[in-house]
């Protein structure tokens, strides 16, 4: 399972970095929301990955070990993450919808216009 | 322990929240904001003289033992930087408040971004948590996106999408260094990290997180070869703010530098074989790189900004010595330089205010009309560039004899060089904006604004404060290194007595 998911980190990695290269605005949006998933998919990884663990509630009448509980903090953390990866993204939509409305362009590097040629 | 470390993050939030309910008015939000930028500075005070006084000041969130809940911790370090900060940005607001842009740019979310950046910024400096340094890194990003996007222009949205996809990028290595850290230690505060750090004994694990974190704050503190999203960038901020971009946020990535380094890897083997002669090279690359920029460019923000790149080099060069004296002159650099260098964007956007332009071509004979202003960019610049009397001189002075005393005579070397560079771009600026014949841009202002030379003039006095009481404050400097470099206060101020044993008998254990 965790080389599944190592797998699964690298092709998003990949396919994020590779996006994130494109000229077209669009791609490179959806390249930094690969990424994002990537990081997140690294921190369940790095949180391991035993699939008899439990959910970390606490039960006073089961007397289990506390290593029968899953990790908590990697997910709290990929919440925060996820959270403040909605809140980046969604700024990022509304900048690229206003410069497409700006410049009529939906690339990330400046095109000569005609009257700066002149 | 005290709350009161908490008051700098809180103070200015509360504000920002004040501020979007005060939307309609631009002088209710003036009042708020203003008042909490002149409070923070007596706040910021008292605090680095409670820390001075009774030792490291730390606050656990719900009284959680350290290593488990949220934990700010206010440390030397943290609070000298918390007053710069706080300076910087009474100094900038003064210089917004005193109509440096128009109104209804400044009405429209100014005042609330302004003060929730602040409020990152100084969450960044007390927080003991690299999950929290993560969130707060987030809040510090988000409204500088904005700010540099908003009501900003025509041109300004591809500039401000590059700096902010250049962020992200950098921030999600971020979350993945914070990841990797807990994956490899099992910890996020950085207390407890420097414990596991030291009781795992595995120093390539070490070295793969300290290069990732390396390469993090790296990227936000715009060292070379990481600093491309920078010069583009930062000139483009409001009028004002400029100054608390680029005085505080790109220190925010040396800041962390400064208190991952000596507090996580200080073990021989990991630093000496890898991170010394890595952040040196960085370092000499930035300070010679940021300099050559610098000399090419023709507006003065371009030439300042390539400028903090440059100055950016002598901090990452202090940490490089790793000795106490080195540190020492390195947390002296810093507090020089952010003065300094937030006094020399004023002093660009006081000439954009009431000339029209910063460009060197467009604008010329400033030393008639504006002599106070003149008198200002020179002590600013020959700071700058380390003339003895003024603040410069002593950071680069005990930065040079520690290196030339620890043999690093090939990056002492580099750095006088770029001395020599920096003084040659800021005699660019004065040759063509203050000395030759007088030019005005055609669409110049009709009426100057003397408020804004008022606020310029009050920041490069606080740097010839600096110079005079060089003495004292390298004392501060001085005692901030030894409390850097003795991790063991850090380490028992945030984990208490079984913390500090584990670390002791780790340290004890790794010794042959």
């Amino acid at each position: 399972m965790e080389l599944l998911i190592t797998l699964f980190v690298f092709v998003l990695y990949f396919g994020g970095f590779y996006l994130m290269m494109r000229r077209h605005v669009f791609e490179v949006l959806l390249g930094t929301l690969l990424l994002t998933h990537a990081t997140s998919m690294l921190l369940i990884a790095m949180g391991g990955w035993k699939p008899e663990e439990r959910p970390p509630i606490l039960v006073p009448s089961a007397e289990l070990p506390l290593s029968a509980y899953a990790d908590p903090v990697p997910q709290a953390l990929i919440l925060t993450a996820i959270v403040i990866g909605f809140g980046v993204t969604a700024y990022l939509v509304v900048l690229i919808m206003r410069g497409n409305e700006e410049m009529n362009d939906m690339e990330m590097t400046e095109r000569p216009r005609e009257e700066d040629e002149a | 322990m005290t709350n009161l470390i908490l008051t700098p993050i809180l103070l200015p939030m509360a504000g920002a929240v004040a501020c979007l309910f005060l939307r309609g008015s631009l002088g209710a939000q003036r009042t708020v904001a203003g008042a909490i930028a002149t409070a923070m500075v007596p706040l910021a005070l008292y605090l680095l003289s409670l820390v001075w006084r009774d030792g490291i000041q730390v606050v656990r969130a719900s009284m959680w033992p350290g290593g488990y809940g949220i934990v700010f911790a206010l440390d030397l370090l943290g609070a000298v930087m918390l007053c710069l900060a706080a300076v910087t940005f009474a100094a900038s607001w003064w210089f917004v408040a005193a109509g440096a842009m128009p109104r209804a740019q400044e009405k429209a979310l100014v005042h609330p971004l302004f003060l929730l950046l602040g409020a990152g910024v100084n969450w960044a400096f007390t927080t003991g948590d690299l999950f929290n340094l993560f969130v707060s890194f987030e809040i510090i990003l988000l409204s500088s996106y904005v700010l540099l996007a908003h009501e900003n222009g025509r041109g300004q949205t591809r500039e401000g999408l590059k700096f902010m996809l250049l962020n992200m990028i950098a921030s999600i290595f971020f979350l993945a260094s914070a990841g990797l850290a807990y994956g490899m230690f099992g910890a996020l505060n950085m207390a407890d990290l420097a414990v596991r750090i030291a009781q795992a004994g595995q120093p390539a694990a070490a070295t793969v997180l300290g290069t990732m974190l390396f390469l993090t704050f790296g990227a936000k503190a715009a060292v070379f070869p990481l600093f491309f999203w920078m010069p583009d960038a930062y000139p483009k901020a409001p009028r004002g703010i400029v100054a608390y971009f680029s005085g505080i946020l790109t220190k925010v990535g040396v800041y962390c530098l400064y208190r991952m380094f000596p507090l996580m890897f200080p073990a021989a083997e990991t630093f000496a074989g890898w991170f010394q002669p890595l952040i040196l090279a960085v370092g000499a690359g930035t300070m010679l790189v940021g300099v050559l920029c610098a000399l090419s460019q023709m507006t003065m923000k371009r030439i300042l900004s390539f400028h903090i790149i440059s100055q950016i080099g002598y901090m990452i060069f202090a940490l490089g010595i790793f000795t106490k004296l080195g540190l020492a002159a390195g947390i002296f650099f810093i507090i020089h330089q952010i003065i300094v260098k937030a006094s020399m964007f004023l002093v660009a956007d006081a000439v954009e205010v009431n000339e029209g332009s910063q460009e060197l071509s467009k604008i010329g004979g400033l030393v008639a009309v504006y002599p106070g202003l003149a008198v200002i960019f020179l002590f600013a610049s020959l700071s700058l560039a380390g003339i003895p009397p003024l603040s410069g001189f002593y950071g680069k002075y005990a930065l040079v004899v520690e290196g030339l005393v620890r043999g690093h005579t090939f990056y002492v070397v580099v750095s006088l060089v770029t001395s020599i560079l920096t003084l040659m771009s800021m005699m660019k600026i004065w040759r063509y904006a203050f000395w030759r014949d007088r030019i005005r841009p055609a669409n110049a202002p009709v009426h100057g604004n003397r408020g804004v030379i008022v606020a310029t003039g009050a920041l490069v006095a606080v740097s010839i404060v600096v110079a005079v009481f060089s003495g004292p404050i390298m004392r501060l400097s001085t005692a901030t290194a030894e409390q850097m470099i003795d991790r063991e206060q850090y380490v028992f101020a945030v984990l208490g007595d079984r913390g500090l044993a584990a670390l002791r008998a780790a340290e004890e254990a790794s010794k042959p």
